[in-house]
């Protein structure tokens, strides 16, 4: 089976229809990353916003990578970041540098009771960290590639 | 954190809290229709391109071909042959 790299490539050489069969492999997993985020309603929005922009970027993929899936997912929080923005008012986001989600997050997944010690610990976490830590747990990555720029 | 090391229980707990239902298969369909859209227009803007491209080739004039005239030094091997003392 050809690895993402490859038919990234090949999409990025006259054969953009290529991209297709990256996104068939990974679709299920970058909804799961939107979901366990924003909610299945908004994943189902935000998917395809996903796939256009990961095909207008993809000329800047490392083909070198194997698996697009730590790129994919870059991208999905960039979405994310945007739907979040959109979601306050101006002056609210002006206020905040960066968009931190987390809270939203918590109230969706906190209904079991066991589950707030430790969503309370995650939350201390640098946003940084934890979305290192959330790249493993949630989406399978080795944490090596979560930590990757 | 280690990036090559995770706290295996706190992952696993968190995997569990992280748990989401498989998406619905329309939903899945919508955003590859979304991404189809993008690729389309993308292959019709290269056609395009390569179409207006070959317009703008066949547009230039083409050079023209060299006439089979006898060079110099034929020209001097017949002179010399008829006798010219040109040669």
């Amino acid at each position: 089976m050809e690895t993402d790299g490859v038919l990234i490539g090949r999409s990025v050489q006259g054969r953009p229809d290529a991209f297709v069969e990256v996104v068939q492999r990974h679709e299920v997993a970058v909804h799961g990353y939107l979901a366990r985020r924003a909610g299945h309603q908004a994943a189902d929005d935000l998917l395809g916003e996903v796939w256009v922009r990961a095909v207008a970027a993809r000329g800047s993929y490392d083909m070198s990578y194997g698996d697009a899936r730590p790129w994919l997912y870059g991208i999905a929080r960039n979405v994310l970041r945007s739907h979040w923005r959109t979601g306050q008012s101006a002056d609210l986001a002006a206020m905040h540098e960066t968009v931190d989600p987390w809270d939203d997050i918590v109230d969706r997944l906190d209904s079991a009771a066991m589950a707030r010690p430790l969503l309370s610990a995650v939350r201390k976490l640098p946003k940084e960290e934890r979305e290192v830590l959330l790249l493993v747990a949630w989406e399978q990555l080795a944490p090596a590639e979560a930590a990757a720029p | 954190m280690n990036p090559d090391r995770a706290d295996p229980d706190i992952t696993e707990l968190l995997g569990g809290v992280g748990q989401v239902d498989p998406p619905a298969s329309g939903a899945l369909e919508t955003a590859r229709e979304t991404l189809w859209s993008a690729v389309a227009d993308e292959m019709l803007f290269t056609a395009e391109a390569n179409a207006r491209k070959r317009e703008r080739e066949a547009e230039q004039p083409q050079p023209t071909a060299r006439r089979n005239r006898p060079g110099r030094s034929q020209q001097s091997e017949q002179r010399r042959r008829a006798g010219d003392p040109g040669s």
